[in-house]
Parts: structure tokens; C-alpha cells; sequence
């Protein structure tokens, strides 16, 4: 259950190299994650410049406290974190908008631009899945995308999250079930589908995003 | 899709080599998921549902072309060249936090202990006890839930059930010492200090690892099963070394200590809701059914305690173990809720389990 972390070397390495003061090691660990947190990022905060301003005083802030900082189990992980705090704290500041006033303390919005879209076909399910994804909770939204787009375990959705592992397992699951009956209830067994999910599976290559 | 169906879905969607592999974004993995599929031919239907869940949710990255990270790279090394923060003022804001962050979890404790005095409910209780000179920390994990505790230098330590650990509000110069009873999952951060655990079994000591200790007073064998790092334990005065992908199995009634390799995930997934039995005699899972789920559990017949059962616990209510285990045993249970009391207190659920002489005994020693 480990895959997800393998693939991709999780610059253990290269943290280390950063605590000696090695800013180089810092500037991998920023290249190779940047686009994960601005994709992270851009669901909290939506403006892409000032997630990706965000991100950079990130690092610095990480550079000038380099001393009191020790190893982390997960690089990955820890900057979702740092991330996610830095935003819901901006947020908070800037949330005396009369016309637009939310009761949700970190709205987390996913859209029909987040998806993946190779073909014809996809675009009438991705707008169904994103009108289900619409009438969950922001939690719901955000554990779902973090399990399918940032793989992560659920130990570590339990430290993103704040919760505890079984209750990690429900919200998914659950929010998961709510997504599968609405969209295209169709059963598996109908040729239609399973011919669409065949042929999505097996039938194209390349022009897929690098694993992260 | 039936329970067992749901079980297999579940598990698919757990494993991130599923999913990557379901996602497109490894073909390589295309022969290995169709010889699962081909040896697993009753689980194709909870297969397919898994698949359809991840490309329902394909996303994508965003657009950002590798010459802009790297110019906002660029951007941010200049700031940091800039910005020359005076050292003694960032130190001070530092430990300044660092003094009233001490400062406020005590004050906040008690209050919530005073607050929770009265009540039996499942919520984590924190007692703070004054030892002469260094306040010592007491964490208790209630019977029926877990938690889990960061150190003062930052290590993490996850209780199960009934067990408890006692550790200093902050660590003195060239020491790191804890105190646990129960079971333990700690992740170590690394130090030049040796970071101690005692414990009813031999001291533990170690540099920065993950490690679980299974150590509840009121049973016979103690386990430490080390995940990452090395790991001495202490006995009779001398250091026996562990590597990871080993297990320590310390019986306390004759005082021997064995270090053997095993596949330590049965010791260590009980932070995700799960429980692994390999060929465990009936009496000790019961035992960890007991803390698990907070209920007392009495066995009529002692001898049931012997039978040895293969089993994995994945958060399932109580009475469906339960009935689980009359269809592989001779044994019939009784379930009692629990219940509240005219005081407002509730009463332990109670189980009790006897030999179900109607059925044919299958002796599995």
C-alpha cells in the first residue's frame, strides 16, 4: 500500500541536504513539488497568483528557519500542511466581501477545469461529477481529491485532515458511495459502460501527467 | 454489491498501485492487475466499480510550464538573499511561542479536566501530575479509542486502547525519556540524543525510528516490532540490537527475549482500524476485543481460550465479529448493550461466550 510513495523519490534526501544549508536541495524539493501545491492551493485560494506567491514566501520562510526545523516524515506532506494553515489564514483576512459571503470557514472547490479530458465522451461525466462534487461537503471534497490526485494514504490524510484514520475511511467511502449513485447510475454490466471503461483503460497512451 | 464485495472495492481504492495504474499513469502495471483479475475471477465485479471510481475522478495538473517554476525559484532565492532578519529577534519571537505555548496546554487541560470529570463518554482525559522537580505528563488512551501525542522534540506517539504514556513537558539536555504501558506506535524524530522508552518489558532505546510497542501489563508476551531504524533493547545490562523487518517477543513469566524477522504490518496496523491475527489463541483476541471495543468479555470454558483462529478486523461492529466466530468454533455469545444508567452513567457492554455443545468440535491446535 506503500506504491504511491515510491513512485517518485519523496526528497527525504534532499530535505536533509536543506537542514545542512544546502539551498540548492531546497530549490529541488521546489521544482518537483510546486504544481502539486499550487494544484492543492488553487482549491482553497482561488487565484493562481496569489497561491504561487504564496508558495514562494513559503520557501523562504522554510530557508530562514532552516535551523529549527528537523526531518519530516513525509516532504510532501509537511508543505500540504504549511500550505493549507498559510491559505486558510490569508482567507480568514481577507473575508469582509458583503457580496460574497460564505458561512464556510475553507471552501474547497473543485471544477470542471480540474479534470482530465481526453475525449467527447468525458466531458458529459466530468460535469456530472462535478455538480455531485458541488453538493458535498468542502471536507468531502478535499479528501477525495487528496486520496485521487496527491495519492496520499490514509495515515496521511488523517494528519491533513485532522482526523483520525477510521473516521478518514468513512468520509471517503461515504462521500465516494454518494458520487457512484449519482453519476450515471448505469449498472457495470450494461456493454455500454463497460466498453467505455475498457477502452479508457486500454485504448490510448501518452499525454497522461507524469506520476507523482 | 454485497458486504464482501465492499471489502474488495475498499482495499482497491486504498492502494495507491491500483489507483495509479486505474488512472492511466502506469501502464506497466496493465499485466499484473490482469493476473489479478484472472486469479481472482468472483472479485471482477468490485474490480470494474473501483476502476470506474478513480476515472470518474481524473484530475488533472495545472499548466505551468518548467521556465516558470523555475524563474519563481529564482524570485524566491533573491527574497531570501534580501531579507536578513536579525537573528536575536526571530530567536526571541521563537521561544516566546514556544514559553506560552507551554504555558497555555497545561492551563487548558485542567480546565477540561474539570470540565470532564463527570463524564463516562469516549473522550481523551489528560492529567498533569507534579513530580519533584520536572513536570511529568500523563496521556491516557480510554478503552474502546486511540490517540495520539506529540513529544516535546517533535517525535509522535500513537496509544491504542488502555494504554498510556508518561513523557517530561519538555526534554533536558542530553536525554529523551518516556514512560508506556499498553501499546504504542512511536515515529522517532532523529537526534544525537538517545530517545528512551520504559516500559514493562525491556527498555527500549533508539536515534530516530518508527517502532510499535505491544506491552499491556496484564499479559504474558511483550512484542517490539521496528519499522525503520535500529532499535537496541536492553537486558540483563547488555544492548541487543534490532533491524527493521524484525520483531522482539519478550515473555515476562520466564524472562526470555527473541528477535526474529517477520512482516511487522500485523503489529502496526492497528493505526488504521485494523487487527491481524496469525494462528492467535481465542483468549488474547478476545483480550483486544475488549479494550478495542470497551466491552467485557467472559468466557464459560476456559479450554475455548486455546483454539487459534486466522483473522483480520477492519472496524466491524462488535456483534458481526462476533457472529464470525461462532461459524469457524463451537461457541454461542451473548450481547448486552450498554446501557444508562439513573445517574446518567453508562454501564460496560458485556459479552459472555460459551461452548456451543450442538456443533462438532474441529480442534485447531
Amino acid at each position: 500500500m506503500d506504491h504511491g510513495n515510491k513512485i517518485g523519490s519523496d526528497n527525504f534526501g534532499n530535505w536533509q541536504k536543506f537542514l545542512d544549508g544546502d539551498r540548492e536541495a531546497l530549490g529541488n524539493i521546489f521544482r518537483r513539488y510546486f504544481s502539486d501545491l499550487v494544484a492543492y492551493g488553487m482549491k482553497i485560494i482561488h487565484s493562481d497568483d496569489v497561491v504561487k506567491d504564496h508558495i514562494q514566501e513559503l520557501f523562504v520562510r522554510l530557508w530562514e528557519r532552516r535551523s529549527r526545523l528537523g526531518a519530516v516524515q513525509n516532504v510532501k506532506v509537511y508543505l500540504l500542511i504549511s500550505l493549507k494553515n498559510d491559505l486558510l489564514q490569508t482567507g480568514r483576512k481577507t473575508r469582509y466581501d458583503p457580496l460574497n459571503r460564505t458561512t464556510e470557514d475553507s471552501p474547497f472547490v473543485i471544477s470542471f477545469e480540474d479534470f482530465l479530458i481526453e475525449r467527447e465522451q468525458e466531458v458529459a461525466l466530468a460535469k456530472q461529477v462535478v455538480s455531485c462534487l458541488e453538493k458535498l461537503t468542502a471536507r468531502q471534497r478535499e479528501v477525495i481529491y487528496l486520496r485521487f490526485y496527491h495519492n496520499l494514504d490514509f495515515l496521511q490524510l488523517a494528519e491533513i485532515l485532522e482526523m483520525n484514520v477510521q473516521s478518514v475511511r468513512n468520509l471517503l467511502f461515504r462521500s465516494l458511495e454518494k458520487i457512484r449513485k449519482e453519476v450515471d447510475g448505469g449498472d457495470i454490466h450494461h456493454p455500454g459502460n463497460m466498453g467505455l471503461i475498457l477502452f479508457n483503460l486500454f485504448g490510448h497512451k501518452k499525454n497522461k501527467a507524469e506520476p507523482r | 454489491m454485497d458486504q464482501f464485495n465492499q471489502d474488495i472495492y475498499k482495499e482497491l481504492l486504498a492502494d495507491n498501485r491500483f489507483a495509479l495504474w486505474a488512472s492511466g499513469r502506469n501502464e506497466a502495471d496493465d499485466l499484473y492487475w490482469e493476473q489479478w483479475k484472472k486469479s481472482r475471477p468472483d472479485s471482477i465485479h468490485p474490480f470494474n466499480e473501483a476502476c470506474r471510481t478513480v476515472r470518474m475522478l481524473n484530475f488533472k495538473s495545472p499548466e505551468i510550464s518548467s521556465k516558470e517554476v523555475s524563474e519563481r525559484w529564482l524570485q524566491s532565492k533573491k527574497k531570501m538573499k534580501l531579507r536578513l532578519v536579525p537573528q536575536f529577534s526571530s530567536d526571541a519571537i521563537f521561544w516566546y511561542r514556544r514559553i506560552a505555548g507551554i504555558l497555555i496546554l497545561p492551563l487548558l487541560l485542567i480546565t477540561l479536566w474539570f470540565f470532564y470529570n463527570h463524564r463516562q463518554l469516549k473522550s481523551d482525559f489528560i492529567r498533569i501530575s507534579d513530580y519533584s522537580q520536572k513536570k511529568t505528563i500523563r496521556v491516557v488512551a480510554p478503552l474502546g479509542g486511540q490517540l495520539d501525542v506529540e513529544l516535546p522534540d517533535g517525535s509522535k506517539a500513537w496509544l491504542n486502547s488502555g494504554s498510556e504514556i508518561n513523557y517530561p513537558v519538555y526534554f533536558a539536555q542530553g536525554e529523551r525519556e518516556v514512560e508506556i504501558k499498553g501499546e504504542v506506535y512511536f515515529r522517532v524524530f532523529k537526534s544525537d540524543k538517545m530517545f528512551v522508552v520504559k516500559n514493562p518489558g525491556p527498555t527500549i532505546k533508539v536515534y530516530g525510528t518508527e517502532f510499535n510497542v505491544h506491552a499491556y501489563p496484564d499479559e504474558n508476551e511483550i512484542t517490539v516490532a521496528l519499522a525503520k531504524g535500529k532499535i537496541a533493547l536492553e537486558e540483563n545490562g547488555r544492548d541487543l540490537m534490532m533491524s527493521p523487518g524484525e520483531i522482539a517477543i519478550f515473555d515476562k513469566t520466564i524472562g526470555d527475549l527473541a528477535i526474529k524477522k517477520s512482516d511487522i504490518y500485523p503489529y502496526t496496523c492497528w493505526r488504521e482500524g485494523k487487527y491481524i491475527f496469525r494462528d492467535v489463541p481465542l483468549g488474547a483476541i478476545l483480550k483486544t476485543l475488549e479494550r478495542r471495543y470497551h466491552v467485557k468479555i467472559r468466557l464459560d470454558d476456559p479450554d475455548l481460550s486455546q483454539f487459534k483462529y486466522n483473522a483480520t478486523i477492519n472496524g466491524e461492529p462488535l456483534e458481526q465479529i462476533l457472529k464470525l466466530m461462532t461459524f469457524s468454533a463451537p461457541i454461542k455469545y451473548e450481547y448486552k448493550r450498554y446501557q444508562m444508567k439513573a445517574d446518567g452513567s453508562y454501564s460496560q457492554a458485556e459479552v459472555k461466550l460459551w461452548r456451543d455443545t450442538s456443533k462438532i468440535l474441529n480442534p485447531k491446535k
